[in-house]
């Protein structure tokens, strides 16, 4: 008994006065729980259940895991959780076959997505060109540089800022829809407008 | 001939490193009451909007908040009362590299996986004095004091 409680000293200012640490796993805003894992040098807990916390204080082993209310979740995060950005939004904008222009589908949504980044505050946004792997590899790089042009004019013509518009390409190398070389695959005809 | 090598080989070796070095990693996003970033050793206010690099420290007071937007659409509400470091930030699909490494000195914060949490859980870490968060795609909070 006194050994336990002379241990408990020499742990406690071993551990010196670093603070506690507490980790609760949430749902996501699709309702989608994950997973993350809670380590230190000595050992590890995982949470993947909603509401999960657990708590590494003393010791520096985290504590078993418990659930915590919605109550004490509001009293500890409340000020966080309404500072937590809105998530990003993306849209996929797809292309008639070895051209710059879109199809009438992804041509008709301009109207909304202007209007959504008009509606997001201090909105930035990036403009990612692809290809299919339909044709040459450099062919495809200069392809999907010029679709990504071609979609930050567009926003430009609608009254987007310029300096909030960041563009880049990736040629045939980051398909939505993994093929072979040398296919034609319209999903992959695309530039992404990434919303963040 | 050799000239324009040479020039060719400047642009290629200094102008993307100096790109690199200017880029940020994130975007403040409604900061309430008071919120500091500290870089290269100056404190400045947060504003709405601002862009933040690898090595800020970002410092809110109480009754304080700040949601922080990284470039692959990861998110933070950081809470009062907190001090916390983008130590790591790399998004680089085309490479296929990613970091995301944050030290949490206190304070609370909610994080939302983004773009590098479903390419790379691996690559997140969110340390503490006591503790490193791993995370596998996901929401948590964190709160350290």
């Amino acid at each position: 008994m006194r050994f336990a409680f002379f241990l408990s000293i020499v742990l406690l200012l071993a551990s010196g006065c670093a603070p506690k640490t507490t980790v609760v796993l949430l749902p996501d805003e699709a309702g989608k729980v994950g997973a993350v894992e809670v380590a230190t040098d000595r050992t590890s807990q995982l949470l993947d259940t909603p509401n999960a916390y657990t708590e590494v204080w003393l010791l520096d082993t985290p504590s078993k895991v418990r659930l915590m209310s919605a109550h004490d979740i509001d009293r500890d995060f409340s000020t966080a959780l309404r500072a937590e950005p809105l998530p990003p939004k993306s849209f996929n904008l797809y292309f008639h076959s070895e051209t710059t222009t879109l199809d009438r589908p992804s041509a008709s949504r301009f109207p909304d997505i202007a209007e959504t980044i008009r509606t997001t505050p201090h909105v930035e946004i990036n403009v990612i060109g692809h290809t299919d792997t339909a044709g040459d590899a450099s062919y495809n790089w200069d392809l999907s540089r010029r679709r990504a042009e071609r979609i930050r004019d567009k926003l430009l013509e609608h009254g987007v800022d310029s300096g909030i518009i960041f563009t880049s390409f990736h040629g045939q190398y980051d398909p939505l829809i993994p093929t072979p070389d040398e296919t034609h695959e319209p999903r992959n005809r695309r530039v992404e407008i990434f919303l963040r | 001939m050799v000239l324009r090598f040479f020039a060719a080989l400047i642009v290629l070796v200094f102008i993307p490193g100096w790109a690199l070095a200017q880029e940020h990693v994130a975007t403040a996003k409604t900061p309430q009451g008071s919120v500091t970033v500290v870089r290269d050793g100056e404190t400045s206010p947060v504003e709405a909007g601002a862009r933040l690099f690898k090595g800020d420290v970002i410092r809110t007071g109480s009754d304080s908040s700040v949601g922080i937007m990284f470039l692959d659409g990861t998110r933070l509400g950081v809470g009062a009362g907190t001090e916390c470091r983008i130590d790591h930030y790399i998004f680089d699909p085309l490479e296929d590299r990613y970091a995301f490494d944050v030290y949490m000195k206190r304070g609370s914060a909610v994080y939302s996986s983004g773009k590098i949490g479903m390419l790379k859980p691996n690559a997140i870490k969110i340390r503490t004095p006591r503790a490193t968060v791993g995370v596998r795609g996901t929401r948590f909070l964190i709160n350290v004091e």
